[in-house]
């Protein structure tokens, strides 16, 4: 018993503690062979005591490769993350990454392969909440079910009810502004605020958030029906493009997908910033989910559950500026509890909340919010 | 009369009796050549048809799926939808912009270089060349850095200059999309009417001057009317370009919500809701096919009651150059002009924008963020990835397009086919119809009717053929002026001679042909190469392309690793485009005026 609790935390030992070496020896490369070599050791501990965990590592290697349509925003996340995931496990999988953003386009690709029976064309699906539901088996039933627990103990409490997603990276919405343009005593608190400012503020095409802003304990309904009809945004563009901010085409993105994308440019020395207005906070999870017609699925299981382990979440939080507030030790998570301290009310759109509110995906719904949101 | 009459008849060899003739025995006649051709030619020609039949075919299936209900409510949804309505509005504003563009700027450079004494015809000839081969999307994003109403260099340098609080000039407007389509197109533009000046009799203009007109005049009243063939097909070309192009649209409307009909067919197939959506946009394509199919008609039908401006005469020929005289200076003005907003600015733009960071205009702090950062940082995996698929498609898709054109000529130049002129206009119908509506067939058919070991969906195979199939329209275009200069004589001789009909056509019309053919499949070669429209429609992760590659970066944000991609591409351009520049000498416009 105290011998399977200490096997059952070694990894986790191994992490901090490589996490701890490298943030005192500095220096991009040392950190980065010093994080792989934790991930190495870690992974080693885990399939040593899991047999589920070896079989499914034994597949992956016998598939090969791995195809991913995932769109990371962090300048070397996926290279960074997909080499240290196969060095972790010992494998030589050839993951083919392409780098498409547009999640709803890949879901509608997804369903769309899967009635015609062709092999999908992303082995793994990464999607929000709406999108995960819809492919899944209340939706399009394009996913598959896995028991994750089963081949990754440590996924515990990060799976979807059904067992269709693990939880990847929570996203905090709000309002990404250039900081050349908008100054501190200019930003709004509120979602209100944001009707008086003079500055050219733009929106996503597709309403990003404002949906989930109709919950009674936000707007409601049809209170966010009657915001957007006082809200005329300049332009219209994806969340992650963010450089048509930081160039000062615009002053801001309302509503913003998640802060950490701004963080992201900021590190390349963009003037981006985001600001988390306490009405109308969301934190919006990407779920991680294997399509019933992937071409790698094992490969796709073993990427994913890796994901979620501590020291991958490190290394996602390093490259991405988010990970998984259900992870220990989450940073994520910790900036929640911060904000939340300020009094930041939260609206968690979580693959529950969209299944247990089905009216605010509602394509009518929706769509009218689109109409309002995009009318001349 | 097919080859084999004509050998039987020629060399004086008995025609083997009619079987059906013949008391009591039945021998099956083998089937001539022309036939069997026409039976292989068959198989394209239903493709073609096919996928345009089954885009009419969705519209009426519910949600424009095969297995959809049979219904009207996509065509009453279409004719009932404001915002379709509006992408119609849009799209007619935006072709119209173009159209008078690239014919204004196109027939003044024509008539430039070939009626007046202004010189440089190699030059310029050689300069439109590469202007045509340059890809859509790399000028609307150099135009884009140049002209957005808020970070357009220009804009930010006049608003610094005069104090003003907008920028002047709004690129991303309908009107600007089309007039940097238009100045895309310009170049096709004067290549077909420069080829259509270049073979007209100068005399008539000649006689209208002695009789005491006007240049004004005879340009209005005698040039223009000459050349009004090539003006009638250049306009169709380009208004069809402009209609298929996705790359102006995506780049420069897509995020200003200024949809026209490619970028709306674009967000079908690519919705931001996850859930896909075809019956609208098959109905809309079925009525964009009804109407490509009706000027095509009328196309054919100018084009044979054109005769009328048959004035080209032979060798002797010399047009007449009107002297500038004082005007050159304005001459230069203009052509400098054109070629420096047209293609060097924006390309400048794009070299600047691909060494920042992000998006800024030149300035001594920007200078501060210049690096090859974008360049050392590419994901060199996916760039290979990218070159490896269009090296493949600039090979394969060229070689099936100019197969299948050469086959389908043979058939409507040189057969006694009662359907041979049918042959055409199938070949001619990739031309009319939007390439666009072609891709979304060919993607719902590969989804929905193949799969298993001979699945087509995201195949290079499907992208092959796709692309291929478009391009016979300029194929055919090219093999039939060719054959029908070649004389029939020629292969009557080696027929009597005793040569079979593969041997006359590959010892002798192919050989003739083969200037024609290098030069058409080196053009499409180069079109392929910078193509966005079907590669981005049909394409998967595994037959990624550069341009998809470089719109891909683009369209995710990431500006200067898109800007780096595509200069990579130009990069690459360059020894293909050199070789073809080399290989066809002056022809290149000719070749394209004929091509039209």
């Amino acid at each position: 018993m105290r011998s399977r609790l200490l096997h059952h935390w070694t990894p986790v030992l191994a992490t901090v503690l490589a996490l701890g070496l490298t943030s005192a020896c500095g220096g991009s490369d040392a950190s980065d062979k010093a994080a792989a070599d934790a991930a190495t050791e870690a992974a080693k501990a885990r399939v040593a005591g899991n047999p589920a965990l070896a079989a499914l590592v034994a597949a992956a290697k016998k598939e090969g490769a791995l195809d991913l349509n995932w769109g990371l925003h962090g300048r070397d996340a996926a290279k960074t993350l997909t080499d240290t995931f196969n060095k972790a496990y010992g494998i030589n999988i050839k993951v083919t990454l392409t780098p498409d953003q547009n999640m709803p386009g890949n879901a509608a690709k997804l369903t769309q392969q899967y009635k015609a029976k062709s092999p999908s064309s992303t082995d793994a699906f990464m999607g929000n909440a709406e999108l995960t539901l819809g492919a899944g088996p209340k939706g399009t039933d394009a996913l598959e079910k896995v028991d994750w627990e089963k081949i990754a103990p440590w996924t515990k409490g990060l799976a979807t009810s059904d067992g269709v997603a693990l939880t990847m990276l929570d996203q905090l919405s709000g309002f990404t502004y250039n900081t050349n343009l908008i100054s501190e005593d200019e930003l709004p608190k509120t979602a209100l605020d944001v009707l008086k400012l003079k500055k050219p503020v733009a929106s996503t095409p597709y309403a990003a958030q404002f949906n989930v802003l109709g919950v009674k304990e936000a707007m409601g309904m049809d209170g966010v029906k009657s915001y957007l009809k006082s809200f005329k945004p300049a332009g219209y563009f994806g969340c992650g493009e963010l450089s048509r901010l930081a160039s000062g085409e615009f002053a801001a993105l309302w509503i913003s997908c998640g802060k950490n994308l701004a963080e992201v440019y900021a590190d390349q020395g963009a003037p981006l910033k985001t600001a988390i207005l306490k009405d109308a906070a969301v934190i919006s999870p990407w779920y991680m989910s294997v399509p019933k017609n992937a071409r790698h699925p094992n490969a796709a299981k073993l990427w994913a559950s890796w994901l979620t382990t501590p020291e991958a979440q490190a290394l996602l939080f390093k490259q991405e500026f988010a990970d998984s507030s259900k992870v220990a030790g989450s940073r994520t998570g910790k900036q929640i509890a911060e904000y939340r301290a300020q009094g930041v009310r939260f609206t968690e759109v979580s693959y529950e909340f969209a299944a247990a509110h089905p009216e605010l995906y509602n394509p009518k719904f929706k769509g009218e919010l689109i109409k309002l949101l995009t009318a001349k | 009369m097919s080859m084999d009459t004509l050998k039987s008849e020629e060399t004086g060899r008995a025609t083997p009796p009619d079987p059906s003739s013949a008391p009591g025995r039945r021998r099956p006649r083998r089937p001539s050549p022309t036939g069997v051709l026409a039976a292989v030619m068959t198989v394209p020609a239903i493709c073609v048809v096919g996928l345009l039949a089954l885009v009419v075919y969705l519209g009426f299936r519910a949600h424009g799926s095969p297995d959809g209900a049979l219904t009207l409510d996509n065509y009453t949804s279409l004719f009932g939808d404001s915002q379709v309505w509006e992408v119609v509005r849009n799209t007619v504003i935006y072709v119209a912009v173009t159209l008078v563009v690239a014919l204004f700027f196109g027939t003044a450079l024509a008539l430039l270089v070939e009626r007046t004494d202004f010189g440089w015809e190699r030059t310029i000839n050689t300069a439109m060349v590469l202007r045509i081969l340059i890809p859509g999307f790399f000028t609307a994003m150099g135009w884009i850095f140049l002209f957005h109403p808020r970070i357009g260099a220009v804009n930010q340098w006049l608003m610094d200059w005069f104090g003003l609080e907008k920028g002047p000039i709004n690129i991303v407007s309908l009107a600007g999309m089309g007039f940097v389509e238009g100045l895309s197109l310009s170049a096709l533009v004067f290549m077909m009417v420069s080829g259509g000046l270049r073979s007209l009799d100068g005399s008539l203009e000649e006689a209208a001057r002695a009789s005491g007109a006007g240049p004004w005049t005879v340009l209005r009243r005698v040039t223009l009317p000459l050349v009004y063939p090539s003006l009638i097909g250049a306009s169709l070309f380009a208004a069809t370009i402009a209609i298929s192009s996705l790359d102006i649209p995506l780049i420069m409307g897509l995020s200003n919500r200024v949809h026209v009909f490619s970028s709306y067919l674009y967000v079908a197939t690519n919705p931001s809701t996850g859930v896909t959506e075809y019956g609208v946009p098959a109905a809309f394509s079925g009525v964009m096919i009804l109407l490509a199919v009706g000027f095509s008609v009328w196309y054919i039908r100018s084009l044979r009651s054109a005769r009328k401006y048959q004035v080209v005469t032979g060798k002797g020929y010399r047009p007449a150059k009107i002297r500038l005289g004082r005007w050159k200076w304005a001459a230069y003005l203009f052509v400098i002009g054109y070629f420096l907003w047209s293609t060097v600015l924006p390309m400048l733009m794009v070299v600047w924008i691909s060494l920042l960071p992000f998006v800024q205009a030149p300035s001594a702090k920007a200078l501060e963020t210049v690096s090859f950062d974008n360049y050392a940082n590419l994901d060199w995996d996916y760039v290979l990835r990218g070159l490896e698929t269009t090296v493949k498609l600039m090979v394969l898709a060229p070689t099936f397009a100019v197969l299948v054109s050469l086959m389908f000529s043979f058939l409507v130049v040189r057969s006694r086919l009662r359907w041979r002129y049918g042959f055409d206009f199938v070949a001619f119908l990739p031309q009319a119809v939007p390439s666009t509506i072609f891709a979304f067939g060919a993607l719902i058919a590969a989804l929905y009717w193949t799969d298993g070991w001979y699945s087509l969906y995201g195949t290079l195979a499907l992208l092959i053929a796709v692309m291929g199939l478009v391009q016979v329209a300029f194929g055919t275009r090219m093999f039939n002026a060719a054959l029908m200069q070649i004389h029939i004589e020629l292969e009557e001789a080696a027929a009597m001679s005793g040569a079979s009909s593969w041997a006359t056509v590959r010892r002798i019309t192919l050989p003739l042909l083969r200037p024609v053919a290098t030069y058409t499949w080196l053009w499409l070669a180069l079109l392929s190469l910078r193509d966005l429209t079907v590669p981005t429609l049909l394409g998967s992760q595994d037959t990624l392309t550069l341009s998809v590659a470089s719109w891909t970066l683009f369209n995710s944000g990431q500006v200067g690793a898109s800007s780096a991609v595509t200069l990579l591409m130009i990069g690459f351009m360059t020894p293909v485009v050199v070789l073809f520049l080399l290989l066809t000498g002056g022809r290149s416009a000719e070749g394209a005026a004929r091509g039209g």
